[in-house]
Formats: structure tokens, C-alpha cells, sequence
């Protein structure tokens, strides 16, 4: 189901960070088994190998459907992806912008 | 129902090479043959194929798009299924048009995007690119993965053809890491004390690792429970014959092109199993293997690509 993650929210920012990294942690964990033990925040997911080359259209696609943000070809880019830092970042960015 | 028999393409021959055993200082040492399996140009990547028709004959797919190298025998032969099933095919490749893979992937009837350079990010945003633009055309899209843990079962049965060699040791080249991951599986079901040499191609040997332990959890084997220890601790990882890079031939791959040539008459090629059994005569060599030791060494294919080279080997 899409949710857009500022919608039914009332804290602060941090409450909306926790939120999409919770978020996103589980999804890693659960969709790339390899990352059951616990993902540094600033940890390479692609080149760690905890997602592969077609893990990457994988997460796009759910970031796209789970925060209701587009992602444009040329967000696909490791300054916005390959951490759960800049993930988070990321997410945020879209969303204040109404994607 | 296909008319070529994708399931044929297994059960390759274990052909003994007593001169390249000696030449290497082995005891033991025989070569599967995946280069002669029958489609394509064969390799061991053709053992997939029978998987992977039947599970497109269960989608709409009417499109194949995938990504590779310079000399990527996925390319070749994923390029010319979709032209046995009579599917379009779009290769995304981080090489140039006018590239070994490039040429045989537009015989078999592809289109070929070529990205000279691209890294794994910039061959990503190609494919998404290309995976939204079929779609708003009407077609229906399929990406074929390099590596993904349904094409283990079929690697994981391929040791069951060599249990009564009764090796010692194996040696693969290894790229994506599902050759390397199905082997460990089927060793750990049939020849426990066997253990797998990975010789990587293009990634550091932690890397590698982490991969093949991926493909491995994401098959069922759990990361963080008992079998991946015992399963991963038959795995030998060699990275120090990767030379300048993926796809490009070294001067110890081409002297082991030639070894092979000129002791058994096998054509190997100076990127993938030239590399590996480079890796192997060096290992040798430093006293890594036993005198008596029974070693197989797995000729994964891409022979094909060797033409593009024989310039080189003359000079």
C-alpha cells in the first residue's frame, strides 16, 4: 500500500527520520537476506554486497511505492542510494518537495 | 514447448589432462567441459537456460533486458535465447559498440545500448530507464539478473556429474558468484571433503565473498545460522589474477591460454578461465596444492570471445 510518509504523522522531523529508516531497515532486511545482522547507517549497500546490481531497481521501486516520491533516472546514484544515511536524506529531500 | 532441449544443456564431458597435469606439477587433474554444451557457443551459464525458458513461458515477458561486460557470456546467450524463444532483447553495456559482447548480442537480433565506462549505478539508471520506456510502449519487459539465487539449483546439480571423480579441489573462474554459490551447495550435498577454488575475475576476494554469501542467504540458507559457516568454509577465494580489470586479458591469462592449447588441445580465453587457470598454475606452483590431489578444473565457456584475442596471443 502507498503511504506517503508525512501523511497521519504529528511529531517532530527526528520522529519522521526514525520512521523511514525503520522503515527502509526492514525492507533491506527482509527482501536481502545477506543483512540479517544489523546495517551500519553509513555502510555501502552495493558495495558491501548486501544488494546487487538489480537490488538497486528493487529499492527504487519500493521507495517510489512506500514514501509516494518519484525517483528520476539520474537520482539512481550512489550520493543518494548506496547508504541508509543517504537514503534517509533522500527520502526527506523528495518528500519536502513534494517529490 | 521450445523446440531446442534447453534441459540438454548439462551433463558436459570430464575429460582427463594428464599433460597439463604435468605441466602444472598435479597429480590429478581433469576439465568439464561446460564450453561444449550445446547452444550458443556454450558454457557453463547454459546450464540456466532451462530454468529460465520455463519460467518465461509462465510470464508475458516479450522483452529480455539485461546488463554486462565487454565479454559476458550471459550477454551472448541470454541474447540468443530471446531470439530461440523469439523474444526482443535489450543489452545495457558498459563497454563499447563495437565490443565482442556488443557484436554477438546484435547477431543474435538485440539492441544494444552501449555506456563505455558505466559503473554498476550508471548500468542501473540504463536499465530502469529502458525497463519504463517498453512499458509506456506497450511491451512487457523482463530483466534477466546477472546472478540471482534461482539459477543455483542448476549449478547445485552439476557436481552431481563429477561425484564419482571423487575431486579433492575444484576451480571455477567466478564473476557474478552463482557458479561459485550452486557448487558450494552441491558440495555440501555430495562431496564433503571437495573443497572450491574461486578464481575472481573482476572483485576483491572479500567481495566476492559477501556475494556468494548473498546469493546463498537469498537460496534459503540462513546468513546468520549454522549451514552458512559449514557450507562457506569449503570456499577459497583467489583475487590476485584479476590483472588491469574485468575483461581485460593479462599476461599470465594468455600463457595459460596457451598452455592449455598446446598441452591437451583445449581452447580456453584470456578472461575468465585463462585467469582461472593462471591462478591454478601459480598455486601449484607455491606448493598450495597436494601431489596427490585430484583437481578438476571447470572450463566455464566463452570461447567464442577468445577470436577477439588471438591478435594479442600473436604479438
Amino acid at each position: 500500500m502507498t503511504r506517503n510518509v508525512w501523511q497521519g504523522r504529528h511529531g517532530d522531523s527526528g520522529d519522521v527520520t526514525d520512521s523511514i529508516e525503520a522503515r527502509t531497515r526492514a525492507f533491506i532486511r527482509e527482501t536481502f537476506p545477506v543483512a540479517s545482522g544489523d546495517v551500519g547507517s553509513d555502510e555501502s549497500l552495493l558495495g558491501s554486497g548486501i544488494i546487487d546490481s538489480i537490488g538497486v531497481l528493487t529499492l527504487v521501486t519500493w521507495l517510489e511505492q512506500e514514501f509516494a516520491i518519484t525517483v528520476a533516472d539520474e537520482d539512481v546514484v550512489p550520493e543518494n542510494l548506496d547508504t541508509l544515511a543517504r537514503i534517509i536524506a533522500f527520502v526527506e529531500r523528495k518528500s519536502a518537495a513534494g517529490s | 514447448m521450445s523446440h531446442f532441449d534447453f534441459p540438454a544443456c548439462r551433463d558436459s564431458p570430464l575429460q582427463d589432462a594428464p599433460h597439463l597435469a604435468a605441466a602444472l606439477g598435479i597429480g590429478s587433474l581433469a576439465l568439464k567441459r561446460d564450453d561444449l554444451l550445446p547452444f550458443a557457443g556454450g558454457g557453463t551459464k547454459c546450464r540456466k537456460l532451462a530454468g529460465l525458458v520455463e519460467r518465461l513461458a509462465q510470464t508475458p515477458a516479450d522483452t529480455l533486458l539485461l546488463s554486462g561486460g565487454a565479454t559476458s557470456n550471459q550477454v551472448r546467450i541470454i541474447a540468443a535465447v530471446a531470439s530461440q524463444t523469439m523474444r526482443a532483447c535489450e543489452v545495457v553495456l558498459n563497454a563499447g559498440p563495437d565490443s565482442a559482447a556488443a557484436d554477438f548480442a546484435r547477431l543474435f537480433g538485440a539492441v544494444v545500448h552501449a555506456l563505455p565506462g558505466a559503473d554498476a549505478w550508471a548500468l542501473n539508471a540504463a536499465i530502469r530507464s529502458r525497463l519504463k520506456a517498453l512499458s509506456a510502449e506497450g511491451r512487457a519487459p523482463l530483466v534477466v539478473p546477472a546472478a540471482s539465487a534461482a539459477d543455483l539449483p542448476c549449478y547445485d546439480e552439476a557436481i552431481a556429474e563429477i561425484v564419482r571423480a571423487d575431486a579433492d579441489v575444484i576451480v571455477v573462474a567466478a564473476g557474478s558468484g552463482a557458479t561459485s554459490a550452486g557448487f558450494l551447495l552441491g558440495l555440501d550435498r555430495h562431496l564433503a571433503h571437495c573443497r572450491l577454488l574461486a578464481v575472481s575475475v573482476d572483485r576483491p576476494a572479500a567481495e566476492l565473498r559477501t556475494v556468494i554469501t548473498r546469493l546463498l542467504a537469498s537460496s534459503g540458507i540462513a546468513a546468520d545460522g549454522t549451514d552458512m559457516p559449514r557450507i562457506m568454509q569449503r570456499l577459497d577465494v583467489e583475487d590476485r589474477f584479476i590483472g588491469a580489470g574485468y575483461g581485460v586479458p593479462s599476461a599470465a591469462s594468455h600463457r595459460a591460454v596457451e598452455l592449455a592449447a598446446r598441452s591437451e588441445g583445449v581452447l580456453l580465453e584470456p578472461v575468465y578461465t585463462g585467469k582461472a587457470l593462471a591462478a591454478l598454475a601459480s598455486i601449484a606452483a607455491e606448493g598450495g596444492i597436494a601431489r596427490n590431489a585430484r583437481v578438476i578444473f571447470w572450463h566455464t565457456g566463452g570461447v567464442p570471445y577468445l577470436a577477439s584475442s588471438l591478435a594479442q596471443l600473436r604479438s
